[in-house]
């Protein structure tokens, strides 16, 4: 198994690297010189000049690229933001656990509804219940998270005055500023959840093993938790992979109607503000962080099933297993 | 099993979709929506009641009422006629957009299905690196090189369409190419080309139409969140997510304005969703055949 | 608390008009038509028929894990030692699977769970009905029974997938016999084995069996398994018994056609045939069954009498019961 961990890690090397490179591209395309950002509009001529042989913007794009990965990956040194000279690395690092904050207990809400709806709608297969589990998965896939965290504003802070509607708290009492962000993000990542809990309970309830269960005599409560849904699960941490990247990217947007200082604040203000440097460095550390929470959910499966555990361990790697094979 | 004839389903394929899913209420419901709202938009400058940015003060705020069914902004222009003729950035874009990142991700995808071996691991490993940037960042960051605007917009949500669309397309060619119908095709010297185009592709194109409707959803969504922080469209084009971003700062005193156009992006996705539901229901056990 | 109607002198299990149904597509699939079965301690009746004839939706009535959307039990009653299964509360029902009732399903390689571990899986029904909550004493039996099986006890941490169809078939078996149950139901237990594995785990079931002296309901197609093992044999044909008697009875004096169509489609070894013998068309629709003997529409012995009235049991010259209301004819070959 560790040397599976290793495998991926190692893996996961080119692909950060290809993500920096790639990014560093783009932002070469941005429109807006450099020096004339850093300085901005009343610096004279030879001010710009001198700024531009000093960050070498003139040399081929090869070395800058060469410069710049070398920063990065050997130094660590992200570099500083053009607008107000802050080390890059710091702030995110002041900023990251904010949003994977959020993102968490945006997943947290998302799997403690969703699942329990989805079980709930597969053994009332085609009854009412299952009718509005379905109903309420589609209207939450439906409902953009922005427009819902403005009606969710406007009804609990505007109108009723129970929760924040902007910005952070420190320590306890500040995750009640993550409650109304958590919620508006959560809908999409609900539904889905709900949705393939559904479905792959249906498959699973099907299978012999869980008459042999019923045969033992185990509870009908037992017969769902623990042979059916332990079974289920496969597809479930899929989707919660994919929910996560979609959490994250969700983050960008909900932290900026919050008003919450994390890296979708960070990096979209720099977006608006052409602070290149920024969106650089921020891409590429929540892609780093992106590429570790896939390795989480690929050990899931591991510690979940353990014939997958033992594919990884043999060196072979699939991906995907039927979840009642 | 291995099929041994592969020859397209496709004569008689259309209509015997429809009849299936015409048994699916939702999926009906979906699709009467959605054409009833592209209707709309394709007419909404004929049709509606007042130009979308024709500003009446005197109206600043308007609460929904006979002659303005969804209110007035802060400038006094009728929503009803905004969100009407917002219709048109929205779906066009997350139409033409999924098209596109069709068409190119199919192309890939087929390639790498098809060829395998190393072509197949170049593609997968660069579909990799632009997977690793999570979907709406990826999307910030290329509108931050085009800048704002309709085209760009488009063209930003296309190259985001195209590794999903890659990937599945390839994983559909990977299944397929075990047949023995395309050995049969192979060994009577068939093009390559014409292996892919005229064999291959027909029996891998239903999973994609679905996947298609639900991107085009996605994409619409997408689409009004990048206009809602300040890429995508901007005002004075009545696109929704620019609306709702607008909408914000008189939160407070105007809450009309933030429903409307809200609802209406929630409407056209769950009618696309529907519909794709009732496709994907109505295809796949066509396929079982 | 209910009153429990004990009879004390019904045999051990008595199943008396037995009607199963299942919905489907919005028909109604006729699965067990009025069967009516007994069978003593410690003895073993083998049931014998078709793919689909109804076999194992009687096992799964006795136990009541019919699925539960679609199947219904119109109409009988099940007596396990006078108490009638049918009317039992969901709470007494469970107290019976696993521990006076169980049963071993004909694919093992999908009856364990893939997740747990399979000594797990085994402690599990014993902790289910035993008394105390000492986990320690439920695995030593799980690893009792997997020695009793001929698994080695360290086994106990494997999975299901690390095991081969035979070893997960003995699992099934220690699972079924852990509690030492009254009645076994065995569901076709070696047909999804190989034939040298087939002998094997039989002999494991029989010797199992005599040890504990379990009752027996043995589902099989094989005549030759029935042979082996069973004292009394029930054929079963549409959904109905069509004859019923000792394993002697039967096998000397088949009397109805479709049992001596049965034995006819055996291969001989001595004989030196060219051609099998297999009984010409096939079994009816369960949604759509005939009018009058269900088997009258493949006999070559059905008079219109025969199509048209439902047919009771009458008694053959031996004293065995046969659904057919032209034995003698048959007997002697006449058409």
């Amino acid at each position: 198994m560790l040397k599976y961990v290793l495998k991926r890690l190692i893996w996961m090397i080119p692909i950060v690297l290809g993500v920096a490179i790639l990014v560093f591209i783009m932002m070469t395309f941005c429109p807006g010189k450099p020096e004339e950002i850093i300085l901005g509009p009343s610096a004279t001529e030879t001010e710009l000049a001198a700024k531009r042989l000093e960050l070498g913007l003139d040399d081929p794009i090869v070395l800058r690229l060469g410069r710049y990965m070398s920063d990065v990956f050997i130094h660590f040194d992200l570099g500083k933001s053009w607008l107000t000279n802050v080390d890059i690395t710091s702030s995110i690092k002041e900023r990251l656990p904010r949003t994977l904050m959020l993102t968490i207990t945006t997943l947290l809400i998302s799997v403690g509804i969703g699942i329990p709806l989805g079980v709930i709608a597969a053994i009332k297969q085609n009854k009412w219940q299952d009718s509005l589990c379905m109903v309420l998965a589609l209207i939450g896939v439906a409902i953009p998270n922005f427009w819902l965290a403005l009606l969710l504003v406007l009804q609990f802070s505007v109108k009723l005055n129970w929760l924040p509607a902007l910005g952070i708290g420190t320590g306890l009492a500040g995750i009640k500023y993550y409650i109304l962000p958590a919620i508006s993000g959560s809908t999409g990542g609900l539904a889905s959840c709900a949705r393939q809990t559904r479905s792959a309970m249906l498959d699973v309830i099907r299978a012999d093993y869980i008459t042999t269960a019923r045969s033992k005599g185990v509870p009908e409560r037992d017969v769902i938790m623990k042979h059916a849904l332990k079974n289920s699960l496969i597809p479930i941490i899929t989707v919660m992979g994919t929910m996560f990247g979609h959490f994250l990217g969700g983050a960008m947007i909900i932290e900026t109607i919050f008003a919450i200082p994390g890296m979708g604040t960070y990096i979209i203000g720099a977006v608006n503000s052409r602070d290149y440097p920024i969106v650089q460095g921020g891409s590429i550390f929540l892609a780093i962080t992106f590429s570790f929470c896939m390795l989480i959910v690929d050990l899931l499966y591991a510690l979940v099933d353990p014939r997958i555990k033992a594919q990884y361990a043999s060196g072979r790697k699939k991906r995907k297993v039927k979840a009642n094979a | 099993m291995p099929k041994t004839t592969g020859h397209a389903k496709n004569q008689g394929g259309f209509t015997a979709v429809m009849r299936q899913m015409s048994k699916n209420k939702a999926a009906m419901l979906g699709l009467l929506i959605l054409s009833t709202e592209i209707i709309l938009a394709i007419l909404a400058p004929y049709i509606i009641p007042y130009d979308y940015s024709f500003m009446d003060m005197a109206n600043m705020f308007a609460t929904p009422s006979f002659s303005h069914p969804f209110g007035c902004d802060d400038m006094g222009r009728d929503i009803f006629s905004r969100v009407l003729f917002g219709a048109r950035y929205s779906i066009s874009i997350g139409i033409i957009a999924v098209a596109i990142g069709s068409v190119i991700g199919c192309t890939i995808g087929a390639i790498a299905g098809f060829f395998g071996g190393q072509v197949d691991n170049l593609i997968m490993r660069f579909l990799d690196i632009i997977q690793a940037i999570p979907g709406m960042l990826l999307m910030i960051v290329i509108s931050a090189v085009l800048g704002p605007g309709y085209f760009n917009t488009i063209v930003a949500l296309s190259i985001g369409s195209i590794s999903g669309m890659a990937r599945m397309l390839r994983a559909q060619m990977l299944k397929e190419r075990e047949n023995e119908y395309i050995e049969a095709a192979q060994s009577i010297n068939c093009s390559k080309f014409r292996i892919i185009t005229s064999h291959l592709l027909p029996n891998c194109i239903s999973p994609m139409i679905v996947s298609a409707t639900m991107g085009v959803a996605q994409t619409i969504t997408m689409a009004a969140g990048l206009s809602f922080i300040g890429l995508g469209v901007q005002p004075p084009i009545p696109e929704w997510g620019a609306m709702l971003s607008a909408a914000r700062q008189f939160i407070r005193q105007a809450p009309h304005l933030v429903y409307f156009p809200g609802l209406a992006i929630a409407v056209t996705v769950l009618a696309l969703n529907l519909l794709g539901d009732g496709l994907r229901d109505a295809l796949d056990p066509k396929l079982k055949n | 608390m209910h009153q429990k109607e004990i009879n004390t002198d019904m045999p051990f299990l008595s199943i008396k008009d037995l009607k199963v149904e299942y919905k489907s597509d919005g028909q109604i699939v006729h699965a067990v038509n009025d069967v009516s079965l007994q069978l003593e301690r410690g003895k073993t009746l083998g049931l014998v028929g078709e793919t689909g004839a109804g076999k194992t939706t009687i096992a799964k009535s006795i136990l009541r894990i019919l699925p539960d959307v679609g199947s219904h039990i119109a109409n009988g009653e099940i007596y396990l030692e006078g108490e009638n299964l049918l009317k039992l509360t969901e709470t007494d029902m469970r107290k019976i699977r696993g521990n006076k009732v169980s049963m071993i399903f004909q694919d093992p390689m999908t009856a364990l769970n893939p997740v747990l571990r399979v000594g797990d899986q085994i402690a599990e029904v014993v902790s289910l009905h035993s008394d105390s909550n000492n986990r320690a004493e439920h695995e030593k039996r799980a690893k009792e029974m997997l020695e009793i099986v001929g698994i080695p006890a360290e086994r106990y941490y494997s999975y299901p997938h690390q095991f081969s169809g035979g070893m997960k078939q003995r699992v099934v078996i220690a699972i079924a016999l852990a509690c030492n149950p009254d009645l076994l139901l065995a569901d076709e237990p070696t047909t999804a084995l190989d034939v040298t594995i087939q002998a094997q785990v039989l002999d494991l079931i029989a010797e199992l069996r005599n040890k504990y002296n379990t009752a027996m309901l043995l589902i099989t197609h094989d005549m030759g398994v029935v042979a082996q093992v069973c004292d009394t044999v029930a054929v079963i044909y549409a959904g109905s018994i069509i004859e019923y008697g000792t394993k002697q009875q039967i096998f000397k004096h088949p009397s109805h056609p479709y049992t001596i169509g049965l034995f006819g489609a055996i291969p001989d070894m001595n004989e030196d045939e060219e051609w099998l013998h297999p009984i010409d068309g096939l079994p009816p629709d369960p949604t759509n069954l005939p009018q009058g003997c269900s088997f009258a529409p493949r006999c070559k012995f059905a008079t219109d009498a025969c199509r048209m009235e439902s047919v009771s049991m009458h008694t053959t010259q031996d004293g065995h019961d046969c659904r057919c209301c032209r034995i003698e004819a048959v007997m002697k070959g006449e058409d």
